[in-house]
């Protein structure tokens, strides 16, 4: 329990490494972040024009539609301030840059996954949170749902990212093809599941885990169901567990580049 | 042609408009030959594409079945489908400039292809060209095959008229061209242009119809979106595509025509402010 606190503990100090790390070249920083909100608000302008011609389809109005990209934005946003590197891991290890998080004394794929803050994903955070203002859920568990729906989120979504740049252990640089995994789990999850059926459904069940990242946490919240909201949290258990087991199959693939890299 | 002949015809063409249509032709070419290198990437963006189709396809197969509607905007559903497979092609297919741009702005490199004797705006144009029709053809064959399996074949398509799409579809890319290397070229003045080229991005997505076809827009809105220069990247060809109309097609021509040379003007003028600005220290 010691060794747990204190690798919290050790998140947290890279975490704030991170973020005093962007505050240095604050506007960028700023100019990231209120640019990605802004595209996230453009972007949904989409759906308040598609629900103002139709109103309403397979059980979505614009309320749950509100609901849903909350909950995606705030996890997208949360995985992406916290532990920004999944991002990155299909190029860091095609890079061999690696080695920097092999050679020091703590566990490597957390200190390597906290190590990195996108700057533009605290647009995303405050999207979340103001779409949230939208659905006009505003009793305590509602509130205390959402965040922790918005938490599990968040895990699963770094977790596949970081799983599919795992690839890169694999085939080579696999910058690509994460990207292209990540952006169909974020697709998907940004859309009513009642228009996906068979084995597309099946497929946002488990491979790709859309649903636990969108439509499921929407009904968490409308329904206050405990047993969906285990459902999410035993699917965000398993994607760490499947995350751990291939990242240590991978490093027994990983070869050291020669280049020289020096991380300030 | 020998080379001889070849190069006595460069001599006696230098200087001349057509000695130029060869340089920016043969750059073109070049990187047309470049991109049959790297096939796998045309695939890649060609798989890329079946995600979005199946998306949209199956959106608005559930719209219209929930309107009970076979005609929404003037659109049938098949129509709306294959719109989506040329708003894609469009969008996924056309040169994206501003990222390179913006970091030979920032690294300096823009000042070593200023000596350079060609222009720098033709050539990324020409550069960015010769990249496009390999990505073009495996992205239309995945989103045509989705869109083939979910509504059927387009049958509604004018073969006769896809001389003028294609030239539409081209001046699409012009357009984009001059609108995506000016917001690269605001890297002069600011440090990072991704938000910029986001939000125009988004913009396109929504105003400009990849998301949803301009007829489907409320009144108001479809108003002013016919009027902005978005709607000619994306929506313009697309529409053309599956419900031609040569008045329409007359319309649309000129608008891309007059707002290319806004834009290009803005674009030229941008520039040449941004290359004043360039000091080139020894190195």
């Amino acid at each position: 329990m010691q060794r747990v606190y204190a690798e919290v503990r050790f998140a947290g100090h890279l975490v704030r490494l991170s973020l005093a790390s962007n505050m240095e070249y604050r506007a960028s920083f700023i100019t990231q972040a209120v640019g990605m909100f802004i595209n996230n608000g453009i972007y949904f302008v989409f759906w308040l024009l598609f629900f103002d011609r139709f109103k309403e389809i397979r059980g979505y109005q614009i309320e749950q539609i509100f609901l849903l990209f909350a909950i995606v934005a705030l996890g997208y946003g949360l995985g992406h301030t916290f532990a920004g590197n999944a991002a990155r891991l299909a190029w860091l290890i095609a890079q061999g840059r690696l080695d920097y998080y092999l050679t020091l004394p703590r566990p490597v794929l957390p200190h390597l996954l906290f190590s990195y803050m996108e700057p533009s994903a605290a647009g995303d955070l405050t999207c979340g949170l103001v779409w949230y203002v939208f659905t006009g859920r505003f009793d305590a568990l509602s509130i205390l749902l959402f965040l922790v729906c918005s938490v599990l989120a968040a895990v699963i979504f770094m977790s596949f990212r970081a799983l599919s740049g795992c690839l890169s252990f694999f085939i080579g640089n696999a910058s690509r093809w994460s990207s292209f995994l990540s952006n169909t789990l974020l697709t998907f999850s940004l859309y009513p599941m009642g228009l996906f059926q068979g084995v597309i459904r099946l497929i946002l069940f488990t491979l790709v885990p859309a649903a636990f990242v969108g439509a499921v946490p929407v009904e968490v919240v409308e329904t206050h169901s405990l047993t969906l909201l285990g459902g999410i949290a035993g699917a965000a258990a398993v994607s760490v567990v499947v995350l751990v087991l291939v990242f240590r199959l991978g490093l027994r693939r990983y070869e050291s580049g020669s280049a020289l890299n020096v991380n300030i | 042609m020998s080379a001889v002949t070849a190069a006595a015809v460069a001599a006696r063409d230098r200087g001349t408009w057509r000695a130029g249509v060869r340089k920016y032709a043969a750059i073109v070419r070049i990187n047309m030959q470049n991109s049959l290198t790297y096939t796998w990437d045309a695939v890649g963006q060609g798989v890329a594409v079946v995600l979005f189709m199946f998306v949209f396809a199956r959106l608005w197969k559930t719209t219209f079945a929930a309107q009970n509607a076979t005609v929404i905007g003037g659109l049938t559903l098949a129509q709306t489908v294959w719109y989506f497979v040329w708003a894609e092609l469009v969008q996924l297919s056309k040169l994206d400039v501003a990222q390179t741009i913006q970091d030979e702005v920032k690294d300096g490199s823009l000042a070593y292809t200023l000596g350079r004797p060609y222009h720098y705006l033709l050539y990324h144009f020409a550069f960015g060209l010769g990249n496009v029709f390999m990505r073009m053809i495996f992205i239309l064959a995945f989103g045509a095959a989705v869109a083939w399996i979910e509504v059927g074949p387009p049958r509604f398509v004018r073969v006769e008229a896809l001389p003028a799409v294609l030239l539409i579809t081209l001046l699409a890319f012009v357009l984009d061209y001059c609108i995506m290397a000016a917001l690269g070229l605001l890297a002069f003045f600011v440090e990072d242009t991704s938000a910029f080229c986001l939000i125009y991005q988004k913009i396109n997505f929504v105003l400009g119809g990849l998301l949803l076809p301009v007829d489907f827009l409320p009144g108001a809105i479809q108003t002013v979106a016919r009027v902005l220069p978005f709607n000619l990247v994306l929506y313009a060809p697309s529409k053309l595509f599956v419900a031609w109309n040569g008045t329409q097609f007359v319309q649309m021509l000129g608008l891309q025509l007059v707002w290319i040379g806004i834009t290009g003007a803005g674009l030229v003028a941008l520039f040449r402010y941004g290359a004043r600005r360039v000091s080139i220290n020894g190195g």
